[in-house]
């Protein structure tokens, strides 16, 4: 066992060449701030348009992002012809699963234009039908097409396909084969350089963007990348509450859900430049998860939370071997039947009922999810198709395995589902259409001229199938708007005054590390602004963000380019905990489907409150407004 | 190469495998290896508790670049080790 020496990390060890403030600049038609799924997207509308494209990613396009590795699902898309649920029902029955708060025409296009970009992926090579006949049998299969569906194998509306690519392949996968396909049209990428700011016409907060600031995390150099568009898919945020068990101080790591380098870099380049977001209140740590810290290896996912799922048509049952009358498998899907969690689900018990059963004693735990019931050809397609493209492409970690990795053997074992008595263990930004980011319109144009962003960091496009579509709008709007405009000017005094904040940690020899100011962060989120809160507690969370950026911001320090990334990604994460109080502060409403609860204002989604809250930034000040959802017209 | 013990280094290169490529260092979406500054030697791994992949499991992420992309992966010249803790249980159906 190689022992790990600290050593390496000092600055005298570091294997690059420090090149702090040096600067490069690159002037572009189109940039493109993140490499996941939907910056890879970006990139191709961008690149086919026959425009120079830039592409910033802080860790390696094609890798990075929530969906790097690939994934086995692609869900709430209408494939003509195959599909059951049209596009406005897909919309309107997700809209309905978050008791309207939610994005109904962002969804429409989701479902509208998904198998559109799937059908991009199998150009690129990616497998996403079942055409030799595999699993001929297969109850998830068409027999027409040989598509394979997961959740609602009813409507057939969400994908099951070969995102990872062929497993023991390296650079396979989808993301892998965009970044390929994106080089070969001549796509400029700069990997392990991270955003730090948008550049504005003249400086100004609220102007045109016009670029970005960027350094390179292993030289620590700077760049500023002039562009005529600018499009930001950098996914959404961690790392702002407590878990139960992962965190530093207990010696292993740092997220249970998402890439941890996803920590909404985007957001805080957004807010400076006086771009809105919204809805960033209903960003908090769920009561619960959307999976269980080791269940998702095989893709069991929380029994209790509604907008989980489970990947494996199969029962859950209790220690006894009593099938767990479980709610809806996938909410957004239309017209579910009671398939994934076996007889009885529709009675679709969430929460607090599944609580209940177990304190009656009409449920016993643990519970396992059993597919022992299966025919060997659905549990080797659970294995080749779903585990082996999202869920654990090389092994899966199981605790009975000689070094802790085996396959587990779905004809003979259950696995046990931990979720319901995980108190507190929740997900940063919730899922689907109630989670927070930045307003885009259906082309993914921003509330900023130049600007435009898609994927995780805005809400209405989340998800493999909305980072696919608004990727790729976003990129096809960011390139009309280049097309027709000139190369902007940078200004010079703000690109200083970046450099001096960003490289403010490097001046000092000692002080706090990015971990310490990471903890006390979360320990203020995790204090003031948890399941339960009220106006007191939140004005006490931005009392104690004050004192940290009087006291530790002020002695945060970096010994490489590394640290440095970690430390300006946690100076950007005390603005989002901010932006989140004040948003917090400014709903004075309870709301169970943006879970969200004001002890001082218990009432749950009174009528005056069905609206969203915004925030952004004017003058240096965070301006709160509000906007009326807006419901979609019948098709 | 021995992994049943806890080891607190996630990522785990056979040196007498690795031929120091660097594919590893390049993919990491974290940063958590560094190039050995020895040309041929196997990386380092400097930042052990920033590694995503591992702590969530490779579950949640479903991602381990650094395997995924080694060329000598099969030949075992790297393990991504899963603690205990994010390990799945199971039971057999009686």
């Amino acid at each position: 066992m190689p022992e790990v020496k600290s050593t390496w990390a000092q600055p005298g060890h570091w294997p690059y060449p420090i090149r702090y403030k040096e600067s490069t600049e690159i002037s572009t038609d189109v940039l493109i701030l993140g490499g996941g799924l939907a910056g890879c997207f970006a990139s191709l509308a961008v690149a086919k348009k026959g425009l120079k494209v830039t592409v910033v990613e802080k860790g390696h396009m094609g890798r990075s992002g929530n969906a790097g590795g690939g994934t086995d699902h692609w869900p709430d898309c209408y494939i003509p012809g195959v599909s059951k649920a049209t596009p406005d029902q897909l919309a309107k029955a997700r809209s309905e699963n978050h008791d309207g708060y939610a994005l109904e025409e962002h969804y429409y296009i989701s479902a509208k234009d998904g198998w559109d970009r799937l059908l991009d992926l199998e150009k690129l090579g990616i497998k996403i039908r079942d055409t030799e006949g595999e699993y001929k049998d297969s109850v998830t299969r068409d027999p027409e097409t040989g598509i394979l569906f997961v959740y609602d194998i009813v409507n057939k509306n969400h994908v099951s396909f070969w995102g990872a690519g062929p497993p023991g392949k390296p650079k396979g996968g989808m993301n892998y084969a965009m970044r390929r396909e994106a080089e070969n049209l001549g796509v400029k990428i700069y990997d392990h350089v991270y955003a730090t700011s948008l550049l504005t016409e003249k400086g100004k907060q609220g102007g045109r963007v016009v670029g970005a600031t960027g350094i390179n995390s292993q030289t620590g150099e700077f760049y500023i990348f002039k562009a005529k568009a600018t499009v930001i898919t950098t996914g959404w945020v961690t790392r702002l509450w407590f878990y139960a068990g992962n965190e530093w101080s207990s010696g292993w790591g740092y997220q249970g859900f998402g890439s941890s380098s996803n920590v909404g870099d985007g957001m805080v380049m957004v807010l400076r430049a006086g771009a809105e977001l919204m809805n960033m209140e209903s960003s908090m740590p769920s009561p619960v998860s959307f999976g269980s810290c080791a269940g998702p290896i095989i893709g069991v996912s929380g029994l209790n939370d509604k907008k989980g799922d489970s990947v494996w048509p199969a029962t859950v049952i209790d220690s006894t071997g009593k099938p767990i009358p479980a709610r809806r498998p996938h909410g957004q899907s239309v017209g579910c039947i009671p398939f994934f969690l076996g007889p009885g689900a529709m009675d679709k018990p969430e929460g607090e009922a599944l609580k209940k059963l177990m304190k009656e004693g009409k449920i016993i735990p643990p519970l396992y999810l059993d597919t022992t019931c299966l025919s060997p050809m659905e549990i080797k397609r659970i294995v080749e198709v779903n585990l082996n493209n999202e869920g654990g492409w090389i092994e899966t970690g199981v605790t009975t395995g000689k070094d802790g990795t085996r396959t587990v053997d779905g004809s003979k074992e259950m696995v046990e589902v931990q979720d319901p008595y995980i108190p507190g263990y929740g997900r940063e930004m919730k899922w689907g259409g109630s989670g927070g980011g930045i307003s885009i319109d259906i082309d993914g144009k921003t509330s900023l001229e130049g600007l435009y962003a898609g994927g995780d960091i805005t809400p209405g496009s989340t998800g493999t199938t909305g980072a696919g579509v608004f990727g790729w709008r976003s990129g096809n709007s960011a390139a009309d708007y280049a097309a027709k405009t000139t190369t902007p000017m940078i200004d010079d005094k703000q690109v200083e005054a970046e450099k001096a904040r960003v490289y403010g940690p490097t001046e000092l020899k000692e002080g706090v590390t990015w971990k310490e100011l990471n903890l006390a962060i979360k320990y203020i989120m995790t204090t003031y602004c948890n399941e339960f809160k009220n106006e007191g507690m939140l004005k006490e969370g931005l009392a104690a963000f004050k004192e940290i950026r009087e006291n530790e911001v002020s002695q945060l320090y970096a010994k490489n380019p590394h640290e440095l990334m970690r430390a300006v990604e946690t100076l950007g994460l005390i603005d989002i905990a901010e932006v989140i109080l004040h948003s917090s502060l400014a709903r004075k409403a309870s709301s169970e489907a943006l879970g969200f609860f004001r002890l001082d204002y218990p009432e749950l989604d009174p009528p005056e409150w069905r609206k969203w809250v915004t925030v952004k930034m004017e003058e240096g000040e965070i301006k709160i407004g509000t906007e009326p959802i807006k419901h979609m017209e019948e098709k | 190469m021995a992994m049943s013990t806890v080891s607190w280094a996630p990522v785990v290169i056979n040196p007498t495998v690795c031929t120091g490529c660097n594919e590893c260092v390049k993919v990491c979406t974290n940063g958590v290896l560094l190039p050995n500054p020895e040309k041929g030697k196997p990386p380092i791994v400097a930042y052990p508790d920033e590694c995503n992949c591992a702590t969530s499991g490779m579950s949640l992420r479903w991602i381990a670049p650094c395997a995924m992309d080694c060329p000598l992966y099969q030949k075992g010249a790297i393990k991504v080790y899963i603690p205990y803790y994010l390990r799945q249980r199971t039971k057999r159906k009686k």
